[in-house]
């Protein structure tokens, strides 16, 4: 009975030690780096948009080293190939000059993916980290590769009204566990990003977790919040909102939205809620978790309608309606 | 929400039953007939109120899940409460969840929520309280109200009371006097039935002085009404004995005085004719003609017994009987019998109604146990005084109808209450002791009557004939006009005081 307190309170410890570490370069960015973390211990991949110039690698880099996960940063570009993902089968000489095809694993066999500016890549490049994100494994030459956990991919991507970039395709969205906005800091966080950036001497991270198992060890502890029947029927309640044609869709889902949020949204918001729970110290889920988690989870996953579009309006306005009930 | 949704059909119900009873109360405000308001009523309406919310709260439960999600809506608790209930309806727990549902009821034990309940009554609550508020304010009054009114009523019955017993003490006698005679027993029942309608005018306390004055003056009229019911009969009996007179010369005189109605003259002119002698002449004329006229036409119970009289005394004294009953007559009363219950009754009755009217209550004057006016002696009865008369004598006690302008008949207001002397008593014999009522105060009241020697001059005779003229006329006006009643007894008073003396 002891070992749960045990390990919520060890998880408590983790996630803040961090936090801290991360938020030492990473200043004026205290959702975001939160939102980053949620996901680890969820165990869902997280994607960030935001201008250029705002962190967003350093923020995965920061993360990899304080949780001293294997990490790989894959620059999207648009002649990215998916075997420069995955990985490609490489004709191997062997003993006696005799040749075989040995497989070479791509920078996805890593903890940590940082597919930085993944919209620039064309489509198909993209769709290569669909099997990766949701199955755990890949693909290549007929043979499945099954990645190590922890698995986690955050992916970076500028906002898409600009030049060179290509939509992710909606079945590559619904894997993505958060999409977090970057923002711009404040006068107040720029000085003092300067102030850190700019001197001597640069920060150094410390490592929190040195053994991978235990994140994965926290990840279960995170599964085990219980989530009673009223709390659960708000994250369905909230996402059914999104859908427009239904019963309790929102006026703005009726009108602006084409597709509401799946059904692996209303799974983020669970699992990101019992984050947040125990967070705040209680053992089980509140509405206000769900409620909490809810712009994460749920806005890459609500697209909207030509009308939507045009109207200028943001997935974020619909999710707030549906939170406003 | 469901909850919710219970709360307000609670609240609608509570204002329903609210706006039924204000309705009550306002139709009984304005008298549309609904009965009195009863304290069952109320109750009726509050069960009726508990039992709705009740039966809404049975149909419309939103069950406990719901309630503990509200309770955590409102408290903020962190859905501890709904956690923990569904929780502990789970028949097996994981360790996870076992420690959930131990810190969510340690949290529901520990934690105090006062803060998180604010008592804030809904909207709709107000809406339903200010009714039965009002409702109750309206209660509260319509009681005060109708305790006033009550007692009200009942100092109103208290005023009249003695009235009422009065009267109805009257109607009891006025029936055993009749003896089944029809006359005195309407008289009863028409007593009985002022009885009644003064207790029913009695609404308070001024009512019903003025409902009294009313019933008593209607009475009183009444019974004067019976009294001169014979007055007709009695003037053609006068006109049949100046025929029947006017055969003899020395009669002309008085049978034209007779004609005219001038009793007093015809008295006068008879007596005149008997001091010049010739009395058996006279007498057996007299008798002669009274006898024609009783086969003829004997009509009145005067002549009737004039006749027995004559017929019992052999004819002796006709004319002094004549001259009496002449006398009689013009004194306004009736020349009634001496045993007469009928004339007897309605002289006390009316009597007693004026005393009522006037407030000289003389219990047992003319009635009851006491001894009759001129019979009783000295210091008998309630009320009286013993006095020395020095009337005339020669008239019967029954038949001194105190009319105006009589030596000895006069009476003053304040002994008799009788502004005419209509039923004032008659003086006895001389030297004789009488009984006179009066009003007695804090000491011994006496009073009485000493005719002077100018009330039998020439001088008063014509005044007196012209007031004897006058006065029933004058009663019956006043009777008869739309006079309020107070002003009423002002011009009687003043016709007392105008009275020849």
């Amino acid at each position: 009975m002891n070992a749960i307190p045990e390990q919520v309170k060890e998880f408590c410890g983790c996630f803040g030690r961090i936090r801290q570490e991360m938020e030492r370069l990473m200043v004026g960015q205290g959702p975001l780096v939160e939102g980053v973390l949620v996901a680890l211990f969820a165990g869902g991949h997280v994607l960030l948009e935001g201008v250029p110039g705002l962190g967003k690698t350093m923020l995965v880099r920061t993360l990899a080293e304080a949780v001293n996960l294997k990490f790989a940063r894959i620059q999207f570009t648009p002649d990215l190939m998916p075997s420069d993902i995955l990985g490609t089968q490489l004709i191997v000489e062997g003993e006696g000059g005799r040749k075989a095809f040995q497989f070479q694993p791509g920078p996805v066999f890593s903890n940590l993916v940082l597919a930085d500016e993944i919209n620039r890549a064309t489509p198909k490049t993209q769709s290569a980290l669909l099997e990766a994100m949701q199955e755990r494994r890949v693909t290549v030459g007929g043979v499945s590769h099954v990645l190590g956990e922890p698995f986690q991919v955050l992916a970076t991507q500028n906002p898409l009204e600009m030049e060179g970039t290509y939509p992710l395709p909606e079945a590559q969205l619904d894997r993505f566990f958060f999409k977090l906005k970057v923002a711009f800091p404040s006068g107040e966080d720029l000085h003092a990003i300067l102030d850190r950036t700019t001197s001597g001497e640069q920060p150094r991270i410390a490592r929190v977790l040195e053994d991978p198992e235990r994140l994965l060890r926290m990840r279960e502890v995170v599964r085990q919040v219980p989530l009673v029947r009223e709390v659960q029927e708000r994250a369905v309640g909230l996402v059914l909102a999104t859908h427009p044609g239904t019963e309790r869709s929102t006026p703005l889902a009726s009108r602006y939205v084409r597709y509401g949020a799946s059904p692996r949204g209303a799974q983020a918001l669970i699992l990101a809620a019992k984050v947040y729970a125990l967070l705040e110290g209680r053992y089980h889920v509140s509405k206000a978790d769900i409620d909490r988690a809810a712009p994460a989870a749920l806005r890459h996953r609500v697209m909207l309608n030509f009308e939507g579009e045009a109207a200028g309006m943001d997935a974020d306005q619909v999710i707030a309606e549906a939170l406003g009930r | 929400m469901a909850f919710e949704r219970w709360a307000c059909g609670a609240v609608r119900a509570g204002a329903v039953v609210a706006a039924l009873l204000v309705g009550t109360g306002l139709v009984r405000c304005l008298g549309l007939g609904l009965p009195a308001w009863n304290p069952w009523l109320g109750g009726i309406g509050a069960g009726v109120f508990a039992l709705h919310s009740v039966v809404n709260a049975f149909w419309s439960w939103p069950g406990w899940a719901e309630c503990a999600a509200e309770l955590d809506r409102r408290a903020r608790t962190g859905d501890r409460f709904v956690t923990g209930w569904e929780l502990g309806q789970r028949g097996s727990r994981t360790e996870m969840e076992e420690i959930a549902f131990q810190e969510c009821a340690g949290f529901a034990g520990r934690e105090r929520f006062e803060e998180f309940f604010p008592v804030r009554l809904p909207p709709g609550l107000l809406a339903g309280v200010a009714p039965l508020l009002s409702l109750a304010l309206l209660v509260w009054s319509g009681n005060l109200e109708e305790t006033r009114r009550v007692a009200v009523r009942r100092s109103g019955l208290q005023e009249v009371s003695a009235v009422v017993e009065r009267l109805e003490a009257l109607a009891r006698e006025a029936e055993q006097r009749g003896n089944g005679d029809p006359v005195l027993a309407e008289l009863a029942e028409k007593l009985r039935q002022g009885a009644r309608d003064l207790k029913t005018d009695a609404r308070d306390p001024e009512s019903a002085q003025q409902a009294a004055m009313r019933e008593l003056s209607r009475l009183e009229q009444m019974v004067q009404a019976l009294q001169a019911g014979g007055m007709p009969q009695q003037a053609a009996d006068m006109k049949a004995l100046a025929e029947a007179l006017s055969g003899s010369a020395e009669f002309q005189e008085m049978a034209r005085a007779l004609e005219e109605g001038r009793l007093s003259d015809a008295a006068r002119a008879l007596e005149e004719l008997g001091a010049g002698g010739g009395g058996e002449a006279l007498e057996k004329r007299i008798q002669q003609a009274l006898e024609r006229l009783a086969e003829e036409r004997a009509r009145s119970e005067g002549m009737k017994r004039l006749l027995e009289e004559l017929e019992r005394s052999g004819g002796k004294g006709a004319v002094e009987k004549l001259q009496r009953m002449l006398r009689q007559m013009a004194q306004g009363g009736q020349p009634g019998r001496p045993g007469s219950e009928e004339g007897k009754g309605l002289k006390e009755l009316l009597s007693a109604l004026q005393d009522l009217k006037y407030g000289n209550p003389a219990e047992g004057r003319g009635s009851g146990g006491g001894p009759e006016r001129g019979e009783g002696g000295p210091g008998e009865g309630e009320g009286r005084v013993a006095v020395q008369v020095f009337g005339k004598a020669g008239r019967d006690a029954d038949s001194a109808g105190g009319a105006s302008g009589q030596a000895g008949g006069e009476r003053d207001l304040g002994t008799t209450g009788t502004p005419f002397g209509a039923a004032g008593g008659a003086p006895g014999e001389a030297g004789e002791d009488l009984a006179l009522t009066g009003r007695l105060g804090a000491g011994e009241t006496l009073s009485g009557y000493l005719p002077a020697a100018g009330d039998n001059s020439k001088a008063a005779r014509r005044y007196k004939e012209l007031y004897e003229a006058l006065a029933p006329e004058a009663r019956e006006a006043v009777m008869q006009e739309a006079i309020p009643i107070g002003s009423r007894f002002f011009i009687q008073r003043y016709f007392e005081l105008i009275r020849p003396r």
